[in-house]
């Protein structure tokens, strides 16, 4: 593995100045691309965690975020706290619900478990829509964040900049610890880990559980910034596919991966969105989950760390084989 | 309440063979491959799609454009294999959660693609006999139900005599049971799972025309009905073609009898629940001995 | 004297296959056994058994006071007994000093990945791979993957390890080495070894006692040269009728 122990100096370095970053007066424009950029890296570091370290790939971790938005704007209607206090609720509440989904189905392996994180969108979403708790149909209005416009953004902005960094402060610790080792050795193979003393479940759990709560605080963040719910898109499997694809483009093996993956998809998409259309955009990320799959596996950061020597055995015999 | 009753579980069983069908293809190449292709319901929007276009434009009905959507889709899946399966299986190691993503992501290129050319609205296919129907003993069957069903009878049935009484499909058969024992065999394993996957997006096809006989659907349908196949799939055991129409007349029964004793919304949670339930108790599938 | 390991009355079925049935065995602390039989006698079954893979239907098994029966495999490996596979199965994106310091760190309890690494070095200048330590553990031979399955093993500090076939597929002179190795098991850490073989040189040269399997039951135990010469063995082998069989 790779340790360039000056790395983490730049990385943090970097995201310390684009905290000071607001003092310049930048337009709303950066600011909002920035936050978005910061919600999305937090995310897919944290979804890095299980489903790259871990090899558990995950299509569901949009329901945490849902989730952290939603508990957060209820607390934010029904009694007035705001969301950006109460934030480590809304990850405790996913964290929660990321116990019940895990609990039982961790069991399952490879696509079976994928299948399921597929499902838990779904059925988040239509329980959302029709419990009248959530505002069902009609989404959930909430009060305006009391700030001007400018003033908002800087908060919002800094309030995921924070998260961001925690985010990266928890995926980087847990690849150097004995945490990172197990989950490793399971994404290899979880038969022999257990045969090392690993106990795979309760570390599998473990991640989910991390990776959950990153998200729920993302979510309630993100909730209040909007001012507004709906299931539609808070529980929509777009945002967990960038997930994935941001944590595969850059690579899942390193901590960093996720955020330089995070980085390269987002100005690919304000460009295409921009010039092309949301539709073509989303056209080529399919394409390029594909490619990166097929002909990047370990993400462009392997290209700047130093090269692995290529994998023996892993060629298969022409034709698919299971 | 016995009609109702008896009028459920006929609609189930019809709609159940429609699901059935568009569970088929995905089931073979699972089985065959081992590669969990996403992608199989986008195929079957297209199809549904395409019947669209062509009933709009040249007024065929789609039934009948199946004549030219099913040979379509066979040298598409061919292309399929040919392209991404075959590098796939080359350059990665774990062929399943690898086919996953990119499968993902081929799906939603067509998704979005579907949505550019035609816009992401609700789309309906009318045909001339939409909203007729046969009534028999106090039963009413939609004639677009009862032609989805025999669409899914045929090709299912086309499917079995395939598999089970020709020379190519007995060889696909083999590879799906033993791989390298089927290559010792002197079966040419490359030019099979190219066939199977013809075979495989072909009967997406039929399936994508028979769904959109009975439901309305927009290019983002094929995640519900990707959920639908995943149920009938391993609620049918992987790589079962019997299974998988026996699954399929189940989730087709237990959709449409939930209905009697539930709202309407909560049918698809019960086959959701349905489903993660049949995972957690029986991974291999409920009716694989 | 007190046995390790305990196998009682020990049953496991497939289906309607009885992998296992009623096999009633033990192994002394230092001894070195050998679990041997035909292809499908059930010897890995009774590893899987052993290890926690599998529950059995019936039986217990002990190692020292400790009851393993329904232990998961992890708990298993922590209480003292380590395992190779038969199929070599290193973890391949890791190094092979990672592998081995991975088997420290959760076979032990140990905390702390540096010391865990410096526990792995010591353990594969033991096995004799110290120089491979920073390659990819895909990228090594059979036979050095062999003895880095039992570095792995060695890592979680077994009392008792379970050797499963280490030695086929080795050509003469790797064979020879690898019984050498297996004395310094005993010799130099004090471990217990049972070995599933099928490579009969090695089995007759390294156990001191040896159990036979033959459809999921134990027709025989002893020493070397008593099971060489057992009739019920020899039709087993050979389907040799030597009259004092049946």
């Amino acid at each position: 593995m790779v340790n360039r122990p000056r790395d983490w100096v730049y990385v943090f370095g970097i995201l310390l100045a684009l905290g000071l970053l607001p003092l310049a007066q930048p337009s709303e424009y950066v600011l909002s691309f920035l936050y978005f950029l910061f919600s999305y890296a937090a995310m897919a570091v944290a979804w890095n965690v299980l489903g790259g370290f871990g090899g558990y790939l995950s299509f569901g971790h949009v329901t945490f975020f849902g989730t952290g938005a939603y508990v957060t704007g209820l607390m934010l209607v029904h009694w007035g706290w705001s969301p950006l206090i109460t934030a480590p609720l809304g990850g405790l509440a996913a964290a929660l619900l990321a116990l019940v989904i895990g609990y039982p189905t961790l069991r399952l392996r490879g696509p079976y478990f994928t299948v399921v994180t597929v499902v838990t969108v779904l059925i988040a979403k239509i329980v959302v829509l029709n419990v009248p708790l959530t505002g069902a149909a009609m989404g959930l209005w909430m009060p305006f964040p009391p700030w001007d416009p400018f003033t908002s953004r800087v908060i919002f902005y800094e309030a995921v900049l924070v998260l961001l960094l925690a985010a990266l402060l928890m995926a980087r610790w847990v690849q150097h610890a004995k945490f990172g080792f197990g989950l490793r050795v399971i994404r290899e193979d979880e038969d022999a880990a257990a045969a090392i003393g690993v106990p795979a479940f309760r570390l599998k759990l473990g991640a989910l559980l991390l990776s959950a709560f990153v998200c729920g605080m993302v979510g309630a963040v993100h909730g209040y910034d909007r001012s507004y719910l709906h299931p539609d898109f808070m529980f929509d499997l777009h945002p967990s596919i960038m997930m994935v694809l941001m944590a595969l483009f850059g690579g899942r093996d390193h901590w960093l991966g996720p955020l330089v993956g995070a980085v390269a998809v987002m100005i690919t998409d304000e460009l295409l969105t921009v010039y092309v259309g949301t539709e073509a955009a989303r056209m080529l990320f399919g394409l390029l989950l594909i490619i990166v799959v097929l002909f990047l596996p370990e993400g462009v950061i392997s290209l700047r760390l130093p090269k692995k020597p290529p994998r023996a055995a892993a060629a298969g015999e022409g034709v698919s084989s299971p | 309440m016995l009609v109702e009753v008896v009028q459920a579980v006929v609609t189930g069983l019809l709609i159940g063979l429609t699901f059935a069908v568009l569970a088929v293809g995905f089931s073979l190449i699972w089985g065959t491959t081992g590669v969990v292709n996403i992608a199989h319901s986008a195929f079957a929007v297209l199809a549904a799609f395409l019947s669209l276009v062509a009933s709009r434009q040249w007024g065929l009905d789609p039934i009948a454009a199946l004549v030219g959507l099913v040979p379509l889709f066979f040298i598409l899946g061919v292309v399929l294999h040919e392209v991404l399966i075959k590098v796939a299986a080359r350059r990665t190691k774990e062929l399943g959660l690898a086919s996953m993503i990119f499968t993902f992501g081929l799906a939603s290129f067509m998704e979005n693609g579907m949505a550019y050319v035609w816009g992401p609205g609700p789309r309906v296919l009318n045909t001339a006999y939409t909203g007729a129907a046969v009534h028999l003993l106090g039963i009413s069957i939609p004639l677009t139900h009862a032609y989805g069903a025999l669409l899914g009878l045929a090709t299912i049935g086309l499917l079995y005599g395939f598999l089970y009484h020709t020379f190519p499909g007995k060889a696909v058969r083999a590879v799906w049971q033993q791989r390298d024992g089927a290559a010792l065999c002197g079966i040419p394993l490359h030019r099979v799972t190219a066939l199977t996957y013809g075979v495989s997006i072909a009967s997406a096809s039929v399936a994508g025309v028979a769904m959109a006989l009975i439901y309305s659907f927009t290019p983002a349908t094929y995640m519900v009905w990707l959920v639908n196949v995943f149920l009938i799939v391993i609620v049918g055991g992987v790589g079962s073609l019997l299974g998988a129409a026996a699954a399929g007349l189940i989730v087709g029964l237990v959709s449409s009898l939930s209905v009697l004793v539930m709202p309407f919304v909560w049918t698809n949670l019960a086959l959701f629940g349905l489903l993660i339930l049949v995972l957690l108790v029986r991974p291999s599938g409920l009716l694989k001995r | 004297m007190k046995p390790l390991l305990d196998i009682q009355g020990v049953s496991k079925a497939f289906g309607g296959l009885q992998a296992l049935r009623d096999v009633t065995f033990q192994v002394g602390p230092g001894e070195i056994v050998g679990l041997i039989g035909p292809n499908g006698s059930g010897k890995t079954t009774l590893f899987n058994v052993i290890s926690g893979f599998l529950r059995p239907e019936q039986g217990a098994i002990r190692l020292g006071e400790l009851e393993l029966t329904r232990l998961a495999p992890h708990d298993v490996a922590r209480a003292g007994v380590g395992r190779t596979f038969q199929i070599v199965r290193p973890f391949q994106g890791l190094t092979v000093l990672d592998n081995v310091a991975a088997a420290v760190l959760f076979g032990t309890g140990q905390g702390d990945v540096a010391a865990a690494r410096r526990r792995a070095e010591e353990l594969l200048a033991f096995v004799g791979l110290a120089q491979h330590r920073h390659s990819p553990a895909g990228q090594l031979t059979l036979s050095q993957k062999k003895r880095l399955e039992v570095a792995k093993a060695l890592g979680t500090e077994p009392r008792l390890l379970l050797l499963d076939e280490v030695f086929a597929g080795l050509n003469p002179r790797e064979i020879d080495d690898a019984i050498a190795l297996i004395f310094r098991l005993r010799d130099e850490l004090s471990l217990t070894v049972l070995m599933v073989e099928h490579v009969m040189k090695a089995v007759m040269q390294t156990c001191q006692r040896i159990v036979v399997l033959s459809y999921g039951q134990k027709i025989a135990e002893g020493t070397p040269q008593a099971i060489a010469t057992d009739p019920q063995v020899l039709q087993v082998y050979l389907g040799v009728e030597t009259g004092a069989g049946h």
